[in-house]
């Protein structure tokens, strides 16, 4: 063997070396990218199915709504809808684990407090809140699992859904109704749905409810 | 040399994978954006305002939805059909809902409104400020988009930006804050790469919401989800007349859903192959280990306030 061969005895070594660490490199990377791709891609799902149960409640609190005959009752808080899982008040606990403080839900709309809203807070004008004195106070109408309102279903449905109502800050007889729902990795979504509904002079009854605004609060 | 080419050998197909799998999440996160994007837009479209005689879901009055572009500004001209643009109008949650105190003249800028409810004492149309996209109907269809430029609290009057259009709108109308947004696909021939558009309906300059976008087309489908034909929607009847300068189909007001069909393509052209079925715009990829395909998404959103009946 020539002295410049036996100079580079073991380069082969130090580049295979180098090698193996760039395609370990490289392989780690992938696997980040393409586990943070799955990771976002639950999320955009899981969100997209939140949207859906808050969407749920409502359609299901729209069948006590329209059979209540005092909509004032309904806004004053006396009159709650059948579906509920107990007390207003406590924690409800999630499938993974996450709680929902079902007493703060109200605060957490009215102020986004955890404890009672002063007039003040109540009043104050904001994005969500433009209206001032007018501002919706919500009164917690319907909550439970999601899976209650479809009990013969076998299926997993992690979601506790909530919704509240209160006199639409415009009057004109509508109320607002606001459904909250909450599913796993922390995922939230709110609609908020202004309903009316006309006396039916020929009858004098109420006619059937009709939604005038449906919007996702973000 | 026999061990440095083995290195070459495969480290160098690695790098191309790295770059191919890291292109292809960017493309599938771009999709999701706008998916999301033009899912949030459309759920809300027609969202209403319970104030004035023509309270309820804006649908009553005006098309919601509409395949061309309308705004302040810059509206295309009447008897249009874009299968690539979209316009989506619905009242947000805002104090700004009222309706005209009295008869707005063609081409006037001024709207003399009643008093908005709610206010705190002493203000009389709280809610509106310069610069706000505000909407004004009335129960004929007649419909137009104004950005306000100031507002005279003591007089109860907004002035608005000269208007494309000249209806005539009587006492009673309703005035209300809007969010319009049209999304369109922007093409350049250029570069030939696309982006999908966002336009606010007022006079802030359209804005990209999504590069490399292949391709983007809506369509329309009625009651039962039965499909309306292109033709259907820039034939008439028209509202509020045949002669309006503005004149919007009546079929708009049929539409029930909205069929979105997304497609987005890698950036880099690198990572593109020949065009076909797999790549709308050819790139430069020499070999398949680096081809990062288009991901195309056909989504059909139902807006809620569109729904005939609960």
């Amino acid at each position: 063997m020539s002295a410049r061969l036996e100079h580079e005895r073991g380069a082969a070594l130090v580049m295979v070396i180098m090698a193996l660490s760039l395609l370990t490199s490289l392989t780690v990377s992938l696997l980040l990218s393409a586990s943070a791709d799955v990771v976002t891609a639950a999320n955009f799902r899981t969100q997209r199915a939140t949207l859906y149960a808050a969407d749920a409640i409502f359609e299901r609190a729209m069948i006590d709504i329209a059979a209540a005959p005092d909509w004032d009752a309904l806004i004053a808080g006396s009159v709650v809808s059948t579906f509920t899982d107990g007390p207003a008040a406590g924690v409800r606990t999630l499938d993974d684990g996450a709680e929902i403080a079902v007493g703060e839900l109200v605060t957490m709309a009215d102020c986004h407090k955890r404890s009672a809203c002063t007039d003040a807070e109540l009043d104050a004008v904001t994005a969500d809140r433009p209206w001032g004195m007018r501002n919706p106070r919500w009164r917690l109408y319907a909550y439970g699992r999601l899976g209650d309102l479809l009990p013969e279903a076998d299926v997993g449905l992690p979601w506790y859904v909530a919704l509240m109502i209160a006199g639409h800050p415009l009057g004109s007889g509508a109320i607002a109704v606001r459904a909250e729902a909450f599913g796993p990795r922390k995922a939230h979504s709110i609609i908020e749905v202004t309903v009316a509904r006309d006396v039916d002079s020929d009858y004098n009854d109420r006619t059937a409810p009709r939604t005038l605004s449906w919007r996702e609060v973000r | 040399m026999t061990v440095v080419g083995t290195v070459v050998a495969i480290v160098n197909p690695a790098r191309s994978a790295f770059a191919a799998q890291s292109e292809a999440v960017d493309v599938q996160q771009r999709l999701r954006v706008g998916v999301e994007a033009l899912m949030r837009e459309l759920v809300a479209a027609g969202a209403g305002s319970p104030v004035g005689g023509q309270s309820g879901p804006l649908g009553d009055s005006i098309p919601p939805v509409m395949p061309f572009r309308r705004g302040a500004s810059r509206s295309d001209p009447p008897e249009m059909f874009r299968t690539d643009t979209i316009t989506v109008v619905s009242v947000p949650a805002t104090a700004a809902q009222t309706t005209l105190a009295a008869d707005r003249a063609p081409g006037a800028t001024t709207l003399t409104l009643m008093p908005t409810a709610g206010c705190p004492d002493r203000i009389n149309v709280c809610g509106f400020a310069p610069g706000m996209t505000v909407l004004v109907y009335d129960a004929g269809g007649a419909f137009d988009i104004f950005v306000v430029d100031a507002v005279d609290d003591g007089a109860s009057q907004v002035t608005v930006a000269p208007p494309e259009s000249a209806f005539t709108y009587s006492n009673g109308a309703v005035v209300v804050e809007a969010r319009v947004r049209t999304y369109y696909l922007k093409e350049d021939p250029v570069s030939r790469s696309s982006q999908l558009m966002q336009a606010d309906g007022g006079a802030a300059p359209d804005a990209p919401l999504l590069d490399h976008v292949a391709a983007l087309t809506f369509d329309y489908g009625g009651a039962s989800a039965a499909p309306i034909a292109a033709s259907e929607l820039a034939d008439g009847p028209w509202l509020p007349d045949a002669t309006a300068a503005s004149r919007w189909d009546a079929d708009l007001r049929r539409i029930r859903s909205v069929g979105v069909t997304l497609r987005v393509e890698a950036a880099i052209a690198a990572l593109r192959g020949p065009a076909g079925a797999l790549f709308r715009n050819a790139g430069v990829a020499t070999s398949v280990h680096a081809w990062v395909p288009d991901q195309e998404i056909r989504f059909v959103i139902s807006p809620r306030n569109l729904v005939e009946s609960r």
